[in-house]
C-alpha cells in the first residue's frame, strides 16, 4: 500500500489537439536584437573584405589552369555607405557549333527518355519533372547558342560579377531568414537556436564559395552554354534546400525533446 | 516583364507571411477550442452520406466503424450512395441493409454521375437535418458523429470540418510526404484559421452541413468538381460560419503512387479554380464578411491560381536572364522570389509543417521536409494543367466528368486490423 502513490501518474500530459507553447516574445526579440541584428551589421561592414578573400582564393585555385595573366580580380561599387564587392575576371569561352549541336541532341534524347521511355515506371515524379525542367532550360540555351550566339548577354566575367552581387544579397537575406527561423520558429533554449543560426550561415558561406569556384571552372573550361542551366538548377534554389535540410535536422531533435521527459512539461493547454 | 516578376514576388511574400502568422498563432497563442466538451441530450437526427463507386475493397471498413459509433442509433441514418458501381458494391450494401436497417443504400444509375450529383440525390431522401459526409476509405472513430453533430447546436454554424489523418503513412516516401502536408494543413493551418476567426474550410469529407441550407440554395452544382470549396464560399456569402474540429480526427487513405496523386491534384486544381472564377468578385464585395475573412478568404480562393502565376514567373525570369536583364535588382528579387516560393511550397510551407509536426510529436519524418521543394515542381505542373482544364471548362461550358481517386487498400488487410 505504501507504494500505491508511486503507481499513480504524477502528471497527465496534454494531447496534441490543442497543446501549444507559452508565448516567448521577450526571448525571441532578445535573440533577434542582440544576436541577429549585430550579425547583419557586421556582415554589412565586412562583406567587401569577404568577397576580397573569396576572389583571391578562387583566383589562386584556378590560376594553374589558365595562362598567366588571364585571371584577375576586379572591384565594383555596390551598396552605398557599406562598400563594393570584389570578383574574379576570367577569359570567356563560347561553345562551338558542333558542341552546341551535340548538347542539343543529347538534351533532346534525355528529355525523350524521361518523358516517354520511363513514363510507365517513373514518369511524373517530382524528380523527373524537375529534371525535365532543367533539361528544357538547357535545351533553350542550346537553341539560343545555335542561332544567336553573338547575342548571348553575359561573358564569364560578367556572370562572375553578377554571381558575387547575388551571393552577397543571398547571405544578407539568409541572416534575416535564419534569424527568424531560429529565433522565432526554433523552439527550445538559446543555445540550440544559436547552433541552428550559426550552422545555416556557416554552411551558406562555405557552399557559396565552393559554388563560385565550381561555376567559374565549368563556365571557363567547358563553355557559357551551361550558364543558364547552372544558374537555374544550382543557383539560389539550392541554398533553400540545405537551409530547410538543416532546419529539419534541428526540428527533428526538438520534436524528440518535447515528446519525452522534461520536454513534455513545457506544453500548455488551450 | 520586371514588373510582373516583382508582382509575383509580392504575392509569394504575402502567402509566406500569412503562413508564418498561422504557424506562430498555432504554436504560441491561445487555442480556440471546439465544442466537443458540451453535453447535450437533445442531439439532432444525423444522416451520414458515403459516396461510393466500386468500393468493394474498402466499404466494410467505413460501415463497420460507423456502426460502432456511440451516437444514438434512433438518430442515425447511414446512406451509402452506390454511384454506378460495376463491382460487388451494390450487393454488399444490400447485405448490410438486411442486417442493419439504419443503413439505407441508394443505388444510382442515372445519367448524372459524380459526387455532387450523388449527394444531391441522397439529400432528397435523407431524414436527418444534419448531413455528415465520409469518403468510403475513411475510418471514423467512435465519438466522431457526436463530435461533428455538436457543432450545429450553435445556430450560426452552417458547416463543420474535422481533422483528416492518413493511415497508410508508412507505405512509401509519397505517403510520408502527404502526411507532412496533411499535418501542416490541419494541425496548423485549419486550427489557426479557426483561432483567428478567418475562414476554416469545409473539406468535403469528415465534415457536415445543414441540409436545409443546401436544399434552399439549390444543392450541389454537378458541374463543380470542388463541391467542398464551393460550399464553404456559398455558406460564408450567406452569412453562415464554418468551424473546425481539430479533436474530431478521422483516418483516410492517401495516394500511394505519383500518378494517382497527380490526377488528384489536377482535379482539385480544376475544381478550386472553377470556384474561384465563380466567387472571386462576389466574395470580395460581400457585405456578410469581415475584412479579415475577406482577406484570408481571397487568399484561400486563389491558392490554386498562384502556382500558375509562379509558372509564368519562371518563364519570365528565364526570358529576363536571356535578355541580359539578370542584373542586381532582378538578382536580389530572385532570392526573395525563391525564398518565398520555398516558404509557400505546396500550400503548407516548411515552417508550418514543422510547427504541426512539433505539436503532433511526429519524429523522424521531419527530415523529409527538404524534399517538399522538389514536390512543388510536381504540383506546379499538375496545378497548371488543372487551371487550364478549369479555364477550358469556363470558356467552352463543357461538362465536367468526375474521376474517383484510386484506392490501394485490400479488403481486410493486415493494415486494417492494426487500426
Amino acid at each position: 500500500m505504501g507504494n500505491s502513490s508511486n503507481l499513480k501518474k504524477n502528471r497527465i500530459f496534454f494531447s496534441r489537439t490543442y497543446r501549444h507553447f507559452a508565448p516567448e516574445s521577450r526571448k525571441q526579440w532578445f535573440f533577434l536584437l542582440v544576436f541577429v541584428l549585430p550579425c547583419m551589421a557586421i556582415f554589412l561592414f565586412f562583406f567587401t573584405e569577404l568577397t576580397f578573400t573569396l576572389s583571391y582564393w578562387v583566383k589562386a585555385s584556378l590560376s594553374s589552369l589558365f595562362p598567366a595573366g588571364s585571371i584577375s580580380v576586379s572591384y565594383r561599387r555596390f551598396l552605398p555607405y557599406f562598400g563594393g564587392v570584389w570578383f574574379v575576371k576570367l577569359p570567356n569561352k563560347l561553345p562551338t557549333g558542333e558542341e552546341t549541336a551535340i548538347n542539343l541532341i543529347a538534351t533532346l534524347a534525355a528529355i525523350f527518355l524521361i518523358l516517354f521511355a520511363f513514363r510507365r515506371k517513373k514518369g511524373g515524379t517530382p524528380l523527373s519533372i524537375y529534371a525535365v525542367m532543367i533539361l528544357l532550360l538547357h535545351l533553350i540555351s542550346c537553341i539560343f547558342f545555335l542561332f544567336a550566339k553573338e547575342f548571348f548577354p553575359y561573358t564569364v566575367s560578367e556572370y562572375s560579377e553578377l554571381y558575387i552581387l547575388q551571393q552577397v544579397g543571398l547571405w544578407l537575406s539568409f541572416i534575416f531568414l535564419a534569424g527568424i527561423m531560429s529565433g522565432v520558429f526554433g523552439y527550445g533554449k538559446f543555445g540550440g537556436k544559436l547552433i541552428l543560426f550559426v550552422g545555416i550561415m556557416a554552411y551558406s558561406f562555405v557552399f557559396g564559395c565552393v559554388r563560385y569556384l565550381t561555376f567559374l571552372f565549368i563556365l571557363s573550361k567547358a563553355s557559357s552554354l551551361y550558364m543558364t542551366s547552372l544558374f537555374f538548377s544550382l543557383g539560389p534554389m539550392f541554398d533553400f534546400i540545405y537551409f530547410v535540410f538543416l532546419y529539419s535536422i534541428f526540428i527533428n531533435s526538438r520534436i524528440e525533446h518535447f515528446s519525452s521527459g522534461e520536454g513534455l512539461a513545457d506544453w500548455q493547454w488551450m | 516583364m520586371k514588373l510582373y516578376f516583382v508582382f509575383v514576388v509580392i504575392v509569394m511574400v504575402v502567402y509566406a507571411v500569412r503562413h508564418a502568422i498561422f504557424s506562430y498563432n498555432r504554436i504560441f497563442d491561445r487555442q480556440r477550442m471546439y465544442h466537443n466538451d458540451i453535453v447535450d441530450s437533445k442531439m439532432p437526427k444525423v444522416t451520414v452520406l458515403i459516396p461510393m463507386h466500386n468500393e468493394e475493397q474498402v466499404l466494410t471498413g467505413v460501415l463497420d466503424a460507423l456502426l460502432e459509433c456511440n451516437y444514438d442509433r434512433d438518430l442515425l441514418e447511414i446512406i451509402p450512395i452506390n454511384d454506378h458501381s460495376s463491382d460487388r458494391t451494390a450487393e454488399m450494401l444490400d447485405e448490410y441493409h438486411s442486417r442493419f436497417p439504419c443503413i439505407r443504400p441508394l443505388h444510382r444509375q442515372s445519367k448524372e454521375r459524380g459526387k455532387p450529383a450523388a449527394l444531391n440525390d441522397a439529400m432528397k431522401i435523407a431524414e436527418g437535418e444534419i448531413i455528415i459526409v465520409f469518403d468510403a476509405d475513411y475510418r471514423p472513430g467512435k465519438d466522431m458523429i457526436r463530435q461533428l453533430a455538436l457543432a450545429f447546436q450553435d445556430p450560426e454554424v452552417g458547416a463543420v470540418m474535422g481533422r483528416v489523418i492518413p493511415y497508410n503513412t508508412s507505405k512509401n516516401g509519397l505517403t510520408r510526404l502527404l502526411n507532412l502536408e496533411r499535418s501542416g494543413g490541419y494541425q496548423s493551418d485549419q486550427q489557426a484559421r479557426y483561432n483567428l476567426r478567418t475562414l476554416p474550410q469545409y473539406g468535403g469529407t469528415v465534415g457536415g452541413f445543414r441540409k436545409s441550407i443546401m436544399l434552399e440554395t439549390g444543392g450541389f452544382d454537378p458541374r463543380v468538381l470542388a463541391e467542398d470549396t464551393e460550399l464553404t464560399y456559398r455558406l460564408y456569402l450567406s452569412g453562415w460560419k464554418v468551424i473546425y474540429a481539430n479533436s474530431a480526427e478521422c483516418y483516410e487513405e492517401v495516394p500511394e503512387t505519383w500518378s494517382v496523386r497527380a490526377g488528384q491534384v489536377r482535379r482539385w486544381a480544376r475544381g478550386h479554380n472553377s470556384v474561384m472564377f465563380r466567387y472571386f468578385f462576389k466574395f470580395l464585395f460581400s457585405r456578410n464578411l469581415s475584412r479579415r475573412e475577406k482577406l484570408d478568404g481571397t487568399l484561400l480562393l486563389t491558392v490554386y491560381f498562384v502556382p500558375v502565376l509562379f509558372s509564368l514567373a519562371l518563364l519570365d525570369s528565364l526570358a529576363l536572364f536571356l535578355l541580359g536583364e539578370m542584373n542586381v535588382f532582378v538578382g536580389l528579387w530572385a532570392v526573395i522570389f525563391l525564398g518565398a516560393y520555398n516558404s509557400y511550397g505546396n500550400f503548407a510551407p516548411f515552417y508550418e509543417i514543422a510547427t504541426a509536426l512539433m505539436i503532433d510529436g511526429v519524429k523522424k519524418d521531419a527530415l523529409l521536409m527538404p524534399l517538399i521543394t522538389f514536390n512543388f515542381y510536381f504540383y506546379l505542373w499538375n496545378i497548371t494543367l488543372g487551371f487550364i482544364d478549369a479555364l477550358a471548362d469556363a470558356v467552352s461550358g463543357r461538362r465536367v466528368n468526375w474521376n474517383k481517386t484510386k484506392r490501394f487498400r485490400k479488403a481486410h488487410s493486415g493494415e486494417e486490423k492494426k487500426l
